[in-house]
């Protein structure tokens, strides 16, 4: 491995590791790697770690350990961390409805990249989308992998609400929000499915690592599942994919 | 079965179940929320017999009503809320018991923002991700996820209590919410994103808490820090404590109920010790920030923790 890790303190109760100043699959999966030896052995006092797109940070209990026992073994796992280490992930199937009114914002994405709306919503859900962090709300995937020529600015007022399952584009950005919240993505879609619900067993449907691809329904199926997500009998599609 | 500790005659201005939060969910985007002043909740637990990750009722400058339906021991922490049992004054920092009748009501604050009511046996509310905090945003925790409404009924477990009552400790080792706040800090790792004049100058000012102060956050007003090229960078883990630096130049100290991933350059992270006196901050009140080393911070955590420990043990000795 020719990387050069950056330790840093925050506080004294968390390790930033910095791996990449820019998003490369590579670093990624290496945090993955490295997530994954820590998960399995983790050191007195670790609590937990959050990994982003080129970092991760290991929170510890500063009255079990310090920043200065953990880095050895820290560093020893991003020594170890491999590309080939992380071969299968999930890839879930989204289903999305790209039509009024769970669209507000096509229109102005139709205009802004001066594709058609068919052309559009097949380049939207063309790629396997990777999840390379988790973050903002409970439940909420950064995504990489968005075709460019979809790429449209954020809003410049922010909306104060934007209901759970909305589907966006910001910048070169696309994602799904996991709850109810603020936002200035560029809305293009709804998908009738909970990326959190607290009353289901696992509670949050994604992780870092998984993969999702999103794909078009019509407002009636919208519908239709909706209410089965609501009566607990509808079961995303899930792939094992090879990486 | 949980019994029905008091009725709420009036909420207060946020009055929400906390415990010490909710760890192990900040990759899937779950905030931990829990108390912001863990420390006052901590030892508000030991007072009255309890376990110190027991969860307890955070209370926000303006107090609630509440009518007890049972009597039970309970102890006053954090901020000094000016509570009152019928009408006299109740002490802080030192459990006391309550009667069946009883009318428990705050009437202001000249002592920092932030008040826990701990109970004997511990309060119930709803339990998520191995933890009763309240995160307002996702709505789950405490009660419903929410703060609390007029006749809400709050539980507590009877049947967990110890019977210790009286317990206290003395007024040099309650903490004083001065005017003038100092939050010792570690610094970075975005310090290079600065100017280093705005970094001696982070020190150096003294800062005025805004009105945005709340479970998220606590923004500050100053004289701006610029930033050498860019304000932002690519999103990354936000910690409670790290102040972070937008493109505005005025820092935002981030709290109990942060996103857990963050895009503002962080200038420094405030150290844990001293992270219940930053909870107690409250609108127009004076921030200055302190650097010190990581071993330092180190030996102040380990006087608190021991501290802790100390009350810990003459409690199960009593």
């Amino acid at each position: 491995m020719t990387l050069s890790p950056v330790y840093s303190p925050i506080g004294d109760q968390g390790v930033r590791i910095l791996l990449d100043t820019s998003i490369s699959e590579k670093t990624h999966v290496l945090i993955q790697s490295f997530i994954k030896q820590l998960k399995e052995n983790p050191p007195v006092g670790v609590i937990e770690a959050v990994p982003s797109y080129g970092a991760v940070t290991v929170y510890y209990d500063s009255t079990l350990t310090t920043y200065d026992q953990l880095l050895p073994d820290l560093d020893g796992y991003v020594k170890k961390a491999e590309t080939g280490t992380f071969k299968q992930a999930h890839l879930y199937y989204i289903p999305v409805c790209y039509e009024e009114p769970y669209a507000p914002d096509m229109e102005k994405v139709i205009q802004h990249t001066g594709l058609n709306r068919k052309r559009l919503i097949a380049m939207h859900t063309k790629p396997d989308y990777r999840i390379f962090m988790m973050g903002f709300t409970p439940g909420f995937p950064y995504l990489g992998g968005m075709d460019e020529r979809l790429a449209v600015p954020r809003l410049e007022t922010p909306r104060s609400l934007v209901k759970a399952g909305s589907v966006g584009i910001a910048n070169k950005q696309t994602g799904i929000y996991s709850i109810t919240s603020p936002g200035g993505w560029n809305i293009i879609g709804r998908s009738p499915i909970s990326l959190f619900d607290k009353e289901a067993d696992s509670p949050i449907l994604l992780q870092a690592g998984d993969f999702l691809n999103f794909y078009e329904i019509s407002a009636a199926e919208y519908r239709t599942i909706k209410e089965q997500v609501k009566q607990k009998n509808y079961t995303i599609r899930v792939k094992t994919k090879r990486v | 079965m949980p019994d029905i500790l008091c009725r709420v005659e009036k909420p207060g201005l946020l009055t929400t179940i906390q415990d010490l939060g909710r760890y192990g969910y900040q990759d899937r985007g779950v905030a931990p929320a829990g108390a912001m002043d863990v420390y006052s909740l901590m030892i508000g637990n030991l007072l009255v017999g309890n376990e110190e990750d027991t969860p307890g009722l955070e209370i926000t400058i303006m107090g609630p009503k509440l009518v007890f339906e049972a009597k039970a021991v309970i102890a006053l922490t954090g901020a000094d809320l000016h509570a009152a049992c019928n009408g006299s004054p109740v002490p802080q920092w030192k459990s006391f018991t309550v009667y069946k009748g009883d009318v428990l009501s705050f009437k202001g604050h000249n002592n920092g923002s932030r008040a826990y009511l701990t109970v004997e046996g511990g309060l119930d509310g709803e339990r998520f991700l191995d933890s009763y905090s309240t995160y307002l945003k996702a709505k789950i925790g405490g009660i419903e996820g929410r703060s609390l409404f007029k006749n809400d009924v709050l539980y507590y477990h009877a049947d967990r209590a110890k019977g210790r009552n009286g317990k206290g400790i003395s007024r040099k080792r309650q903490p004083v919410y001065l005017d003038e706040q100092v939050l010792r800090v570690i610094e970075g790792p975005d310090t290079s994103a600065f100017t280093p004049e705005s970094i001696e100058l982070f020190y150096r000012q003294g800062y005025t808490v805004t009105k945005d102060a709340d479970r998220m956050g606590c923004r500050l007003e100053g004289e701006k820090l610029s930033h050498i090229e860019s304000a932002d960078i690519l999103s990354e883990a936000s910690s409670f404590g790290t102040i972070q630096v937008p493109a505005g130049g005025q820092p935002i100290i981030l709290m109990a109920d942060r996103q857990t991933t963050g895009g503002y350059t962080r200038i420094a992270t405030v150290i844990s010790a001293d992270l219940p006196k930053a909870a107690q901050l409250y609108p127009g009140q004076r921030v200055r920030f302190k650097k010190v080393s990581l071993e330092n911070a180190n030996q102040v955590k380990q006087k608190k923790t021991s501290f802790i420990k100390s009350i810990k043990l003459a409690s199960n000795n009593q």
